[in-house]
């Protein structure tokens, strides 16, 4: 085993070496106001990082290849790519924004430490081959957040985390017990071998199967915030600082989706369970999204609004995952009816639905860590988090209403901004789903995501009428909006235009991302 | 670059500019407004002088693959420009209505004025790209992005109760247009890849041409009528749904009185005078290009829409008692006349209604912009207190008599010949496609609406131009700056001139019949595959 060897995991070695470096440095620095450093320190290591990820996308092709690395217990392909990136730039954004924003806090080397190592943990889920690497990627990932989440320790926050770390521990418990069951019937843990145990075992044991599948959805139900395991999220968000806000919900949460997407699609995508999952994660789908954006309606406090948005979103997501996952069976019994064809047509459509889901995932990263760095962006200049505070938002802080603008109609899903593209790719793969046979529910599902859709425009619509709409109060005598946040929200900001105007570059790395999973699946299965 | 995207680009850098230099020196962002508005004009106007030459080149101009997919052979959107008739006269309307409404800006704004022109002059970019959009992904984004500014211009320069009525505008219409969106996706899907096995050349699959072939051969691919026509009907009711809101008819109408009213009169103008004409514009674009056969087969519940649509918004006129909220019900009213002659599928009444379209876009521009005048000048907008407006301000009081005459279809001004034609149009149709109810043409309904508009316009005219000098009124002053006088006159001779001389406008109408595919003279549209 030469260096070279290691290529694959270079940006995760990067990270490493810096949040050791951070913590090391933070020993050496004596006064918190110097401490910022440790920021930029920390901005400059996973910039390395996002770097490497951005050559390593380069130096894959269309084909959607995976390369085997250290005997399969990572999986190095596009699909894990694209989550290492989405990841890095949460954290990105977050890092910059927290160099002011926690500029007097006590503690800020663990506080960037911590985040490093999350991060760290949520790039090796994505490209785990084996379920011990997935597990234990997102107890890194999570045991670093439930610190994080306590770091202001006043009494909200310390409630807030309290409640983050009881669900999050619970949940990790759960989807323990989920995966050794399934691990009970398929005697390997290797995620990829697993899906072909599983056809001959689960003919016999499908209800050990189905009790498995309802044990990993709850599970990663809380991870994903979906309802009704969601109750965590809305306190969390509101009580911890503004920018670990940011982090679960552009990060952390993603995490969650990216186990979720490699469990569902790659070990339990088996025909004799899949169409009762389906149902289940189906109805979740539809409530979460109709609750999340119903509920976000009557929010007085704009970090619970945004949290509930986010559950909304969640919702939407899914949908991605019930296309592929359906047009995945459909495929599959094709194949096993030996219709080449259409089963490479169905393949198209799980593409396609996962494609959507991933670049919703990428653009709601970029909007949720904007927005939620908004609302860092005011209350650190003294703005409460009231939406009724935001009144004449744009007198006292321009930049910063204007971004937060972006970020929500965007959320909404207005066209020239990135979330009315992968919105639209969601309904489109919906659609293509629901006219697919036996699978009429997907287009209730995107009808749902249409009214959903409009709901979410009043609460969104409201804030900027806050921020726009109201006469200017009088001279604004508070401080003028901090340099480094306002850099992320810039940042942030344009990425979202950018990936409205000029989708096709994000689409064409997302479909070929979902392609690489698909196809990966594909070579695994027995046909 | 085709001329065409000029007419995005023009208005668009205009608006940056506006906003920019605006920042330095305030005055100069209206003059900046002005000039692009009039650069925008001259070159709809070039374009107009080039496709006259040879109207058929036109219809698809550019195009430049925007999203692609692998597993698609052509793109699954492209950006995709070009103009037929139809297109080319509201290409016109626009530009001309915009610098009207920049010129009525003038005087009526006076707060942040480089953010409003910054906002007028995108809604410019928008509305122009929504007629020469020829890829409908394309064509729903420039209808999406026309909201935006319009929410800002009504929340931010609106009257009392702007906040309300923007955010209703904003989730109204964005509902009715993800509803058309969700139509259009069904279309899409079902027309992957179909191009190779008709040998038919797609720009993408969001191109109008391309679906409106897929649809009529949907039978063919499908190997079942039933199956087909049930498809076309579910995704007709979608898109009609989104038309229906912007146009917009009962039911669909709650948001426009009051987006109408709260906002200012320069952004009320372009509201009822393009923004409700996107609706009848893409009605004829997707509902009567692409879906032909399931429009007709909806005729009935349209026609009766539209009918309830015509009467129960001018008897809502009739129990207005402020002044701006009796000319929006009005303008709803003679939308609803526009659909009515679309449904009738004649060429007549179709040509009535594109003939409409125009005329009420002037009609409603003078209504608003005089009726603005006297909001501004007397300070409120209660019909009861604006008595004796013909002595008080006779200038403008005789500019909004001569705007309800108009409006309510004196023969003589172009609103006489649209209404006529589509009348014509609807008689002819009846016991072809028409039904009646109760033996009753349905054509033969329509007619005592006509006298309640007069009755509307006449006794508001009663009370506010001719009835005793309100003192209101006298205190006001009578004078007309020169910026607000040249929209007027603009707007008044063209409104006589296409009431004299129809016929220039009519050819346009004819050559968008060509272009749809009908036959001038054929009763119903005949199937043709290309």
């Amino acid at each position: 085993m030469n260096l070279a060897d290691f290529a694959p995991i270079y940006p995760e070695l990067v990270l490493l070496v810096f949040s050791l470096l951070v913590l090391m440095l933070d020993l050496r620095i004596k006064r918190d106001k110097d401490k910022s450093l440790l920021g930029l320190i920390c901005a400059f290591g996973l910039i390395i990082a996002l770097y490497l990820v951005l050559m390593g996308i380069y130096g894959f092709d269309h084909s959607g290849q995976t390369q085997d690395v250290f005997n399969g217990l990572i999986k190095y392909n596009l699909f894990a790519l694209f989550f290492k990136l989405i990841f890095l730039i949460a954290a990105i954004l977050v890092v910059i924004g927290s160099m002011d924003y926690v500029r007097l806090d006590k503690n800020q080397g663990e506080y960037y430490g911590l985040l490093m190592f999350a991060t760290l943990g949520m790039m090796s889920i994505a490209q785990a081959g084996d379920i011990i690497l997935l597990y234990v990627g997102m107890e890194l990932a999570s045991i670093s957040t439930y610190a994080l989440a306590a770091f202001r320790k006043d009494r909200m926050n310390s409630e807030a985390a309290m409640k983050y770390f009881i669900v999050g521990a619970f949940s990790s418990g759960i989807i323990i017990f989920g995966i050794s069951l399934i691990y009970g019937l398929a005697g390997t843990t290797n995620i990829y071998e697993m899906g072909g145990m599983l056809d001959t075992t689960l003919a016999t044991h499908g209800p050990i199967g189905l009790l498995a599948a309802v044990l990993l959805i709850a599970g990663f139900g809380y991870k994903m915030s979906l309802v009704p395991f969601h109750m965590w999220a809305p306190d969390t968000y509101q009580g911890v600082p503004t920018t670990v806000s940011a982090f679960l919900s552009a990060g952390s949460k993603k995490m969650g989706f990216a186990a979720a997407f490699i469990i569902f699609l790659v070990v339990l995508n088996n025909s004799i369970i899949s169409s009762q999952w389906q149902i289940m994660l189906g109805v979740l789908a539809g409530a979460t999204m109709t609750y999340g954006n119903v509920v976000a309606t009557v929010q007085k406090d704009i970090k619970r609004m945004l949290a509930y948005s986010s559950v909304g979103q969640a919702g939407y997501i899914l949908v991605g995952l019930l296309v592929a996952s359906a047009a995945l069976d459909l495929s599959m019994q094709s194949l096993m009816a030996g219709q080449i064809p259409m089963g490479e047509f169905f393949n198209t459509i799980a593409v396609l639905g996962l494609g959507a889901a991933l670049f919703h995932i990428l653009t709601h990263t970029v909007m949720k860590a904007g927005a939620f760095l908004a609302v860092a962006s005011a209350s650190s200049i003294g703005i409460g988090d009231n939406i009724e505070d935001y009144k004449g938002l744009r007198y006292k802080a321009p930049i910063t209403a204007l971004a937060m603008s972006v970020f929500l109609l965007s959320l909404a899903g207005i066209p020239l901004f990135g979330g009315f593209v992968s919105k639209f790719l969601l309904l489109y793969a919906a659609i293509a789903g629901g006219l697919s046979p036996g699978f009429m529910w997907l287009l209730a599902l995107g009808g749902l995501l249409v009214v959903n859709s409009v709901i979410s425009l009043f609460y969104y619509g409201r804030v900027i009428i806050f921020m726009y709409f109201s006469p200017d109060e009088g001279g604004w005598a508070g401080m003028a909006e901090p340099g480094f946040l306002k850099i992320a929200l810039i940042v942030a900001a344009v990425m979202t235009i950018w990936m409205g105007i000029l989708p096709d570059i994000f689409v064409t790395l997302s479909m070929d991302a979902a392609k690489s999973l698909i196809i990966e699946i594909i070579s695994f299965s027995p046909f | 670059m085709s001329p065409l995207s000029y007419l995005l680009l023009v208005p668009f850098t205009g608006a940056i500019l506006a906003f920019l230099v605006g920042r330095a020196n305030q005055g100069s962002s209206r003059y900046i407004a002005l000039l692009t508005s009039i650069i925008t004009l001259l070159i709809s106007v070039f374009i107009f002088i080039l496709w006259s030459q040879d109207p058929s080149k036109w219809y698809v101009a550019e195009a430049t693959p925007w999203i692609t997919m692998e597993y698609y052979n052509s793109p699954l959107v492209s950006f995709t420009l070009g103009i037929d008739g139809l297109s080319m006269a509201m290409v016109l309307l626009s530009a001309l209505l915009f610098v009207i409404a920049v010129v009525t800006s003038f005087e009526t704004i006076k707060t942040r004025v480089p953010t409003y022109y910054m906002l007028l002059l995108l809604i410019e970019t928008g509305l122009l790209g929504v007629f020469i959009s020829v890829d409908l992904f394309i064509f729903y984004i420039f209808w999406e992005i026309v909201l935006v500014p319009v929410f800002f211009l009504i929340g931010i320069w609106g009257g009392a109760n702007r906040q309300y009525a923007a955010l209703k505008v904003l989730i109204y219409t964005h509902l009715g247009s993800l509803a058309m969106f969700a139509g259009v996706l069904m279309m899409v899907l079902v027309g992957l890849n179909l191009d190779n096995v008709f040998g038919i050349r797609a720009h993408s699959y969001f191109d109008m041409n391309y679906l409106s072939n897929v649809m009529q051969n949907l039978p063919q691919v499908w190997q079942s009528d039933d199956r087909a026509f049930q498809f076309k009907s579910a995704v007709f009711i979608l898109v009609f749904i989104g038309f229906a809101f912007k146009i917009p008819l009962v039911p669909f109408h709650t948001w426009a009185p009051d987006a109408y009213v709260e906002a200012p009169a320069p952004v009320s103008l372009i509201l009822s005078g393009l923004l409700s004409k996107m609706g009848a514009y893409a009605l004829l674009r997707i509902g009567m290009n692409i879906l032909p056969d399931s429009f007709q087969a909806f005729i009935f519940p349209i026609t009766v829409l539209a009918i309830i649509s015509i009467f129960y918004t001018a008897f809502s006129a009739l129990a207005q008692k402020n002044i701006k909220r009796l000319i929006a019900y009005s303008s709803i009213s003679h939308m609803g006349l526009i659909v009515l002659g679309f449904a009738t599928f004649t060429s007549m009444g179709i040509k009535g209604s594109i003939f409409q379209m125009i005329s009420h876009g002037l009609i409603i521009a003078l209504l608003f912009i005089s009726c603005g005048m006297i909001i501004d000048r007397v300070g409120t907008d209660k019909i009861s207190n604006l008595g004796g407006l013909i002595t008080g301000m006779p200038l403008i009081g005789w500019v909004l008599v001569f705007a309800s005459m108009a409006s309510l279809g004196l023969p003589g001004l172009s609103g006489f010949i649209g209404e006529l034609t589509i009348l014509t149009g609807a008689f002819q149709a009846h016991g072809f496609l028409l039904p009646s109810i109760m033996g009753i043409p349905l054509a033969f309904i329509v007619i005592p609406s006509l006298a309640i508009t007069a009755g509307y316009y006449t006794w508001m005219l009663q009370r506010a131009a001719f009835g005793n000098l309100s003192p209101d009124v006298m205190k006001s002053r009578s004078a007309v700056a020169l910026s607000e006088s040249i929209p007027i006159v603009i707007l008044i001779v063209l409104i006589v001139y296409l009431g004299l001389f129809p016929s220039s406008l009519m050819d346009m109408a004819n050559q968008t019949l060509v272009a749809l595919k009908f036959s001038i003279g054929d009763f119903v549209r005949q199937f043709g595959v290309i």
